[in-house]
């Protein structure tokens, strides 16, 4: 008899129609408010790390959020000669690249890449690619990924496949029409070829075979001047001069033309072009630059304009362009997202100021005349570009890192030989103990697992790293074993599936009791850096992690909170936070304590907040574990804001 | 992530029609019907990450949605009083209007319940704990919804 009730359910659907959807309207509406739960939670987290003790701007990250006009600067910590073995001083670093833990340069002039040593701030090993064109200076730009070096010959119309232990040159993608750019995204190398009078096109190149597997012609006379990769997509950003200009002036350097500027996105699998989002539309003159750096951060799209002052944040769903004038400070030309900034460099190589991502507030400028204007990169927690010589020349790097207001910068190698840590008094229950070398590596290994985004539950791809008792002393330092749970694909049905091995046949939700991730640590003097790395992560996640490092720690054990965030389950909200406990055990250290605010939607905290406990660790080792709660959700809570600190401050 | 952004796609498209029709069918709005929807699905793209591994994630849409349909509905449907709004509808059907009128006449947790296991087709145990109550009262709801709308309905042996 249920069946007739089902029927009769059943039988009225055709009977109401059904509006049109859009799914537009509610994905764009749910990334905002991912993006305003990411912001809240971190800046809950900053709160509490900021009353939780020492060492914590080197480890928060992008976490160290507060109002861009309160001062953040980007200031130049060490500068880094480069090699010139040839004598063809000034050498003329023309492009960089963080990889396999280490910033790759590539000369113009000689034909090398150097590498430094982000520990070090020193170059200690040259690769020699002299012998690979008649010409080395005509060696363009340098990328790293799939476990090489990539370097674009334009004059051979090849890029080289350099292996970066061996120094080698042990493969060659061929058949390109003068080769440029090179980049390594989403599992592939993408090399933008051609250009300027010639046709451009736009290749893929497998990293295994080195054979194109796909290409896209985009045009003459114009047209990518940059290509970044955004929720499995590749966006460029593209440019087309008119042939006729708006007036006839006889010298071509009076023309003007109308420019059209645009994003556009690309299908991966198919290359090719599938959405244009235009930009505003400016002129040009021969010579101008027209479009400058593309990047992604918080889920948009930026893009610098430089002859219109402006820096363009895109909505990649709904297409919506806010456009930040920066005109009054500087010409925009490469973004860099870092720290949580979206630093706007100076084409004319003033220096860089920071927007808030989020609400487009612009700071003040950084000088960084002395760093130049080229193009930065990020690696090792700094930024890298090469330094301002005479002219256009440059013969170093430097090393730039962030100092956020009342903040000492962070200790260097060059800046400082050996400074004393300074850590500031914890609040309460200090507990200042010298940990072994052995707890220093592992409260290390931990720290850069976190500070490197690897824990942080509202990324894409988050791990549970649980301390698993297995840690050996190597020749290379110390190797750390972890248990990795709740791993997920990235990827599904693209040939890129990935999948954590050690969980076969585990229950997800329990987690994983096998040792399947090992981090190797080695101290080098005061600093402590990750040189190695074994497990299920991705390639771009190890490389995040190989090279980062840490002065050692001296000051107060305390806890710190390095990510947190919140998911809705089944029955209410399950609280995820990683709890570190930066000291050594056993130990008379306070526990810690977690709050949960229920945030209304017109932004007010909902009753009284809920509070979950950790306990200091009692055990022979636990520097770290995710706190975890279920919460019920109220009905009319539009948010949830986590809040850490240590018990008892 | 472009996976992701398909599955939910997929999972936006192949249950947006029955989560409306739920939606309408309890608070006879067309209005705010598609609103409750929508806030429904931009709730699950927020938390996709989690819920698109569970088979119950149309389920939990599905009683959101009617959540915020109750609550949205500043004027809740009374027994003989449903607003057959001018509808697109292809042809005011009797059945949905008395269907709609039955339902006002539930208690609103047997409304629930019997949206979810009818038009749903979600089995008791899942609607018990997407209601979190046993399965003990999700039967007895049901077997409530199913005496009224016999009542209301004159189904035969129901």
């Amino acid at each position: 008899m249920s069946d007739e009730i089902r029927d009769l359910f059943h039988g009225v659907r055709p009977s109401i129609s059904v509006p049109p959807r859009d799914l537009r309207r509610v994905v764009g509406e749910g990334r905002r408010r991912l993006r305003r739960r990411r912001l809240l939670s971190s800046a809950a987290a900053v709160a509490a790390l900021a009353v939780a003790g020492a060492g914590i701007n080197e480890v928060v990250g992008r976490r160290g959020l507060s109002p861009v006009a309160s001062g953040e600067r980007l200031r130049v910590v060490a500068t880094v000669p480069l090699h010139a073995p040839y004598d063809l001083t000034p050498d003329f670093p023309r492009d960089l690249a963080y990889g396999f833990g280490y910033v790759w340069v590539l000369h113009a002039r000689d034909g090398t890449l150097q590498r430094i040593d982000p520990a070090t701030n020193r170059v200690d090993r040259v690769i020699d690619l002299r012998g690979e064109t008649r010409d080395p200076s005509s060696l363009w730009d340098v990328e790293a990924g799939a476990g090489r070096l990539w370097v674009t010959n334009p004059s051979a119309g090849q890029v080289l496949a350099v292996d970066p232990a061996s120094g080698r040159v042990d493969g060659r993608v061929r058949g390109l029409s003068h080769p440029l750019g090179t980049y390594f995204l989403g599992g592939a190398l993408w090399v933008i070829a051609g250009g300027g009078d010639d046709d451009e096109s736009l290749y893929r190149v497998d990293p295994a075979t080195l054979e194109v597997t796909g290409s896209l012609r985009t045009g003459t006379e114009c047209c990518l001047s940059g290509i970044v990769e955004l929720d499995g997509d590749l966006w460029v950003s593209y440019s087309d001069v008119p042939s006729r200009p708006r007036n006839d002036a006889p010298d071509v350097e009076d023309r003007v033309f109308d420019l059209s500027l645009q994003l556009r996105r690309i299908d991966p699998r198919a290359v090719a072009f599938v959405e244009t989002i235009p930009l505003a539309g400016d002129t040009y003159r021969p010579g101008d630059t027209v479009l400058g750096g593309l990047t992604t951060a918080e889920g948009h799209l930026w893009v610098a304009r430089p002859e219109a002052g402006a820096v363009d944040r895109v909505d990649p769903v709904t297409g919506r362009v806010d456009s930040i004038d920066v005109s009054a400070s500087l010409r925009p030309g490469t973004l860099t997202y870092y720290g949580g900034r979206m630093w706007v460099w100076d084409l004319g190589g003033s220096g860089a100021a920071p927007i808030d991502p989020v609400s487009l507030e612009v700071g003040p400028e950084s000088d960084l005349t002395v760093a130049g204007g080229g193009h930065p990169i990020e690696g090792a927690g700094a930024l890298w570009v090469p330094s301002g010589s005479d002219g256009d020349q440059h013969d170093s790097i430097s090393r730039i890192e962030a100092v956020a207001p009342g903040r000492p910068p962070v200790e260097t190698p060059e800046a400082s030989a050996a400074p004393p840590e300074t850590a500031p008094a914890p609040a309460a229950d200090p507990v200042v103990e010298e940990m072994t070398e052995r707890e220093q590596a592992e409260v290390f290994a931990f720290r850069a697992l976190a500070a490197t985004g690897l824990m942080d539950p509202f990324s894409e791809r988050s791990y549970n790293f649980t301390y698993a008792d297995d840690t050996t002393r190597e020749d290379g330092g110390w190797r750390i074993g972890f248990a990795a749970s709740d791993c997920e694909p990235r990827r599904r049905g693209e040939g890129h599936v990935f999948t954590c091995r050690g969980l076969s046949g585990e229950d997800p939700e329990l987690g994983n009791a096998l040792t399947d991730t090992y981090v190797t640590v080695a101290r080098d003097g005061r600093r402590w850096r990750v040189v190695d790395v074994t497990g299920n992560m991705l390639p771009d996640e190890k490389r995040r992690l190989i090279g980062y490092a840490l002065p050692e720690h001296r000051g107060p054990s305390h806890w710190e909170f390095p990510a947190a965030g919140a998911w809705p389950a089944r029955d209410g909200v399950v609280i995820e936070m990683v709890a570190l406990w930066i000291g050594p055990y056993p130990t008379r250290a306070p526990g810690s304590v977690c709050e949960v605010h229920l945030i209304a939607e017109d932004g007010v905290r909902m009753g009284e907040p809920r509070r979950f406990y950790q306990q200091p660790p009692d055990r022979a080792f636990e520097h770290a574990g995710w706190v975890k709660g279920v919460e019920s959700l109220d009905e009319d809570a539009d948010d949830v804001v986590v809040e850490c600190r240590q018990s008892g401050d | 992530m472009r996976g992701a952004r398909l599955t939910f796609e997929a999972f936006y498209q192949s249950e947006f029609d029955d989560v409306f029709r739920g939606c309408f069918l309890l608070c006879g709005s067309r209005e705010v019907a598609l609103d409750a929807t929508q806030e429904a699905f931009t709730r699950a793209y927020v938390r996709w990450r989690r819920l698109r591994r569970h088979d119950w994630a149309g389920g939990w849409v599905m009683t959101t949605a009617l959540n915020l349909c109750r609550r949205r509905s500043r004027d809740p449907v009374p027994l003989g009083e449903v607003r057959d709004e001018a509808v697109p509808d292809r042809g005011a059907s009797f059945d949905r209007v008395d269907l709609q009128r039955a339902l006002g006449a539930l208690a609103p947790r047997q409304r629930h319940a019997a949206i979810l296991h009818y038009l749903g087709d979600l089995p008791v145990v899942t609607v018990a704990e997407l209601m979190q109550i046993s399965e003990g009262a999700v039967k007895a709801h049901l077997s409530a919804a199913r005496k009224a709308l016999r009542r209301a309905l004159e189904v035969s042996d129901v």
